[in-house]
């Protein structure tokens, strides 16, 4: 069964006088999906959104939301919820009139009372209801934002960046809450960010951008497993890139090599240079000394546990293992 | 291929409405700079008899030497002003930025008194110290068995007037430089072992670099066009803006007025020029992490500076003192009982006061549309996302005020609204058109503090409400303006306080019947009616320090009443006060 999709981007281009921010991007997005748009700053993905909100006009292309093509709908009129990376909340204004601020003029007001008062509640922030946005922490604005946009029931919502500018803490448990607040309102939403790890802990689907153009859409499991280009690969998680003959490149994640007191079949010798411990795991940062890859830098990952049954001081030879079936293969 | 051809975006009511407003604005712009600029090219650049373009009457004007002189005379004003000036302001905004010396406010608000009064003030005052009948030119009225006569009139009594006028200003804009600064470069010297007089050249001076010679242009730009302090003291040194008067209004000679005033925008023009390039160099001279200059103490160096600020600020409040007494005494000097008669304007022609209360209700207007139209105009070429074209065109009208003297904008008035066939000819001689030169006259400096206050504000806001279908109203009134309140009440402030003091741009376009209180003052002073100009001039000043005032205590207290709220809230009306302090500098002209 193949159903159509909700949101659809055809062959969007965009340029700023010689710089081209998107170039022929298309992405088809699933009702009720969480998608992430990931890259590195300046690989058009804020830009990607910004046209999908109707703040960017496109060169080239369009927009289609539900069978319809919205490419020349002013911003006001298509209905987004956008949560800013500033959250470009109101400072004048207590959270809940940030939050009925749009609503006036559209519910009557016993409904914007009421449509206020849910929000609030929805975001758990109804004992902070008229504090002022610099009497709020980053967290608590970025949920007033989300309230604010999700208010007037838009038909997706669009996040930018949204958990950037907030301390790790917070950041790992407002993905978490994000998240699932998205699943309970099944609200088909868009979120630009540049943390691989977000994208592939919240995305439903991830769009791997770089350079203005897309280099992979698929699943975080895909992304991460079967990465398209060395760029993915090296951009989501880390990698080994080992160039083969013909330009030919082979990749695989430190995770994935296995480390061998003693050469076994289809090993490959290697030096420790220096090992670091990262709690869990340690990276092991090694050489490989046979010919083909002489000299080649590959780095390990060990669990800590396994760690100590091997001898990796420095200078020490171990032989490492790579499992044909975690190798990936471009050309 | 079917999606190769651009979309463009079909306008929301939003758009539609903005775009009309833009259109709009820049119609009124046109027909308020750019038509009477035009005027003013054309009277310069068409020969009066031959109805030629060319340069005729600009040859004419050099061959004349009576005329041509003036642009001698100017210079010299100029030169010498702005080298006094910018030396005396800047020892005085070092000893407020750099030292530990006792009752700096008191001296910050003597050094801003000069900017509360019209130039011709600075004038009287030096007439009553320094004039024929002065209080040092006669002894002390003969009390003393000395005198000394400095000769006040002619280019030594013009050269102090402007200097007084040139101070405040040039130490506002000191005081900015000075106050941005990176003390690590302080530190690093001193754990080199860098002495102190050398820490002075190689770092504080090279830091405020820009702003000495911004400060420089400034002045020699305000003293270049100023028309009120050589009016009264200049007697028959001419300058150029004297010039335009009488060959406007003395002689009706249109061309030659024109010719002048082509003159009087040069500085104007280069002064803007290589205040746009140091803009550009200035940035990134200061980031995020300097940190605050500290004053180290030293007794020697805060008792010297004591004493040059009590210098200074003696002479400044002597000069006022002397038109304060001199406008409450019977006949100076002959006579000093204590009288209030000068302010009952008997003399003035039967106007009494109402010249005070036309400039009264000028200022008004001025500060209430004026503050209106400008924020509103710095918005739409800010904050709205589309029709870039439109709001560079904007942007660059508005700009255009900053390089016109106010003399030239009365004189471009006059050609525009005084041609015949001009629908627009009927608001001549009447209040709209003083408001209109007035605002004109004061655009560029407070579109500039507009737009500086606006681009504090996170441009996302009008993103949000954009996408929240919000109509642009609304944002406007309920977040935009409430959030800029600081900036627009220091903008009304600013009209008001400049539209009472100005005199250059109203000479040209005043009705009989509605002269404002600066005219009142030079025609006053022309007829010999000094005392009654002083009077005139106390007005003036007690009502805009009553203004200016009153507004600072308003401001406290709501501050005040902030601070509960949040502190954050209260530290950026206060930086934006303090922009729009720095800013608001460089436009009485």
């Amino acid at each position: 069964m193949t159903s159509l999709p909700y949101l659809s981007i055809q062959h969007v281009t965009k340029t700023f006088g010689s710089f081209t921010a998107l170039n022929d991007i298309t992405v088809d997005v699933s009702k009720g999906q969480f998608t992430c748009l990931l890259g590195p700053s300046g690989c058009g993905k804020t830009t990607l959104m910004r046209i999908i909100a109707g703040l960017e006009q496109p060169d080239q292309g369009c927009v289609i939301v539900n069978g319809n093509d919205i490419t020349s709908l002013p911003a006001g009129e298509r209905n987004v919820g956008m949560v800013f990376q500033s959250y470009a909340l109101f400072p004048n204004m207590s959270a809940s009139q940030n939050i009925a601020f749009a609503l006036k003029g559209k519910l009557s007001k016993s409904e914007i009372t009421e449509k206020t008062k849910e929000m609030l509640d929805l975001v758990g922030l109804t004992h902070l209801k008229d504090r002022y946005p610099v009497q709020l922490s980053g967290g608590q604005q970025q949920r007033v934002a989300l309230a604010r946009a999700i208010a007037l029931s838009p038909d997706f919502l669009l996040l930018d960046e949204p958990l950037s500018a907030l301390d790790a803490k917070v950041r790992h448990k407002l993905r978490k809450e994000l998240r699932e607040l998205q699943e309970k309102l099944g609200i088909t939403t868009i979120m630009v960010t540049h943390d691989q790890e977000e994208a592939l802990t919240m995305a439903d689907q991830i769009v791997v951008m770089n350079d203005a153009e897309i280099e992979q859409i698929g699943s975080p499991r895909d992304v991460y497993q079967v990465p398209a280009s060395p760029f993915v690969a090296d951009f989501i998680g880390s990698v080994n890139l080992i160039p083969l003959q013909d330009d030919r490149v082979m990749a695989i994640r430190p995770e994935y090599i296995q480390i061998q007191p003693s050469q076994v079949e289809g090993s490959v010798p290697a030096i420790v240079q220096q090992v670091e411990f990262r709690g869990i795991y340690s990276r092991v940062y090694l050489k490989l000394t046979n010919q083909a890859w002489v000299d080649k830098e590959v780095s390990v990952d060990v669990l800590d546990h396994d760690a100590s049954h091997l001898n990796l001081a420095r200078q020490s030879v171990v032989h490492l293992l790579m499992p044909e079936r975690r190798l990936i293969h471009f050309t | 291929m079917m999606h190769s051809r651009k979309k463009t975006q079909s306008y929301g009511v939003n758009e539609r409405h903005q775009v009309v407003w833009l259109i709009v604005l820049a119609i009124l712009m046109f027909v308020s700079i750019g038509f009477p600029l035009f005027q003013l090219f054309r009277k310069a650049f068409i020969d009066s008899k031959t109805l030629e373009l060319g340069f005729s009457n600009f040859i004419t004007y050099f061959q004349t030497p009576s005329l041509s002189h003036s642009i001698i005379n100017t210079l010299n004003i100029s030169l010498w002003t702005t080298a006094i000036s910018v030396v005396l302001a800047f020892i005085f905004a070092y000893a407020m930025a750099r030292t530990g010396i006792a009752a700096k406010p008191l001296f910050r608000y003597i050094a801003m008194l000069p900017l509360f009064t019209p130039t011709m003030m600075h004038g009287i005052g030096l007439t009553y110290l320094f004039g024929n009948q002065g209080l040092f030119t006669t002894g002390f009225f003969g009390w003393l068995p000395f005198s000394f006569d400095i000769h006040l009139y002619g280019s030594i009594g013009i050269i102090i007037s402007e200097v007084i006028y040139t101070f405040p200003q040039a130490f506002l804009i000191l005081s900015i430089s000075l106050a941005v600064t990176d003390y690590r470069m302080y530190e690093a010297a001193e754990t080199m072992g860098v002495g102190k007089i050398s820490q002075f050249f190689h770092i504080t001076l090279p830091s405020v670099k820009f702003g000495v010679i911004s400060t420089c242009f400034v002045c020699f730009t305000l003293s270049f066009t100023d028309f009120g302090a050589p009016k009264v003291v200049g007697g028959q040194y001419n300058v150029l803006a004297t010039d335009i008067f009488k060959q406007v209004i003395g002689q009706q000679n249109m061309s030659m007025g024109a010719v002048v005033g082509m003159i009087l925008i040069v500085p104007s023009i280069c002064s803007f020029i290589v205040d746009r390039i140091i803009s550009r160099k200035q940035q990134g001279t200061f980031t995020a992490k300097s940190t605050v200059y500290v004053i180290k103490k030293s007794r020697m160096r805060d008792l010297w500076l004591t004493l040059y600020c009590s210098l200074i600020s003696g002479c400044i409040v002597l000069l006022f003192a002397a038109v304060g007494f001199a406008s409450m005494v019977k006949i100076w000097p002959y006579n000093l009982t204590l009288t209030f008669d000068h302010y009952r304007f008997y003399n003035a022609a039967g106007a009494g006061l109402s010249p005070f209360f036309n400039s009264v209700t000028m200022s008004f207007y001025t500060a209430i549309i004026g503050t209106a139209v400008i924020f509103f105009i710095a918005y739409m070429t800010e904050k709205i996302r589309l029709f870039a074209p439109l709001r560079q065109l904007l942007y660059f009208l508005a700009m255009i005020p900053l390089a016109l003297p106010g003399i030239v904008i009365g004189l471009a008035f006059i050609f525009f609204f005084n041609l015949p066939n001009n629908p627009l000819h009927f608001i001549y001689n009447t209040m709209t058109i003083l408001v209109l030169a007035n605002i004109v006259h004061f655009f560029s400096v407070n579109f500039l503090s507009a737009t500086t206050a606006l681009k504090q504000l996170d441009k996302e806001m009008e993103q949000a409400a954009d996408s929240m279908n919000v109509s642009f109203y609304r944002t406007f009134f309920r977040i935009t303006v409430p959030m800029c309140m600081p900036a627009i009440t220091g903008m009304m402030v600013y009209l008001f306080v400049n539209s009472m003091v100005t005199v250059s741009a109203l000479v040209f376009l005043y009705g009989t019947d509605l002269k404002p209180a600066s005219v009142a003052i030079v025609n006053m002073e022309d007829a010999g009616d000094v005392a009654e100009a002083a009077a005139m001039s106390m007005l003036i000043l007690l009502l805009n320090l009553g203004v200016k005032g009153g507004y600072e205590g308003v401001v406290a207290l709501i501050n005040k009443h902030r601070s509960k709220r949040s502190d954050k809230l209260r530290i950026k009306a206060n930086s934006l006060n303090s922009i729009k302090d720095s800013v608001g500098v460089d436009a009485h002209v």
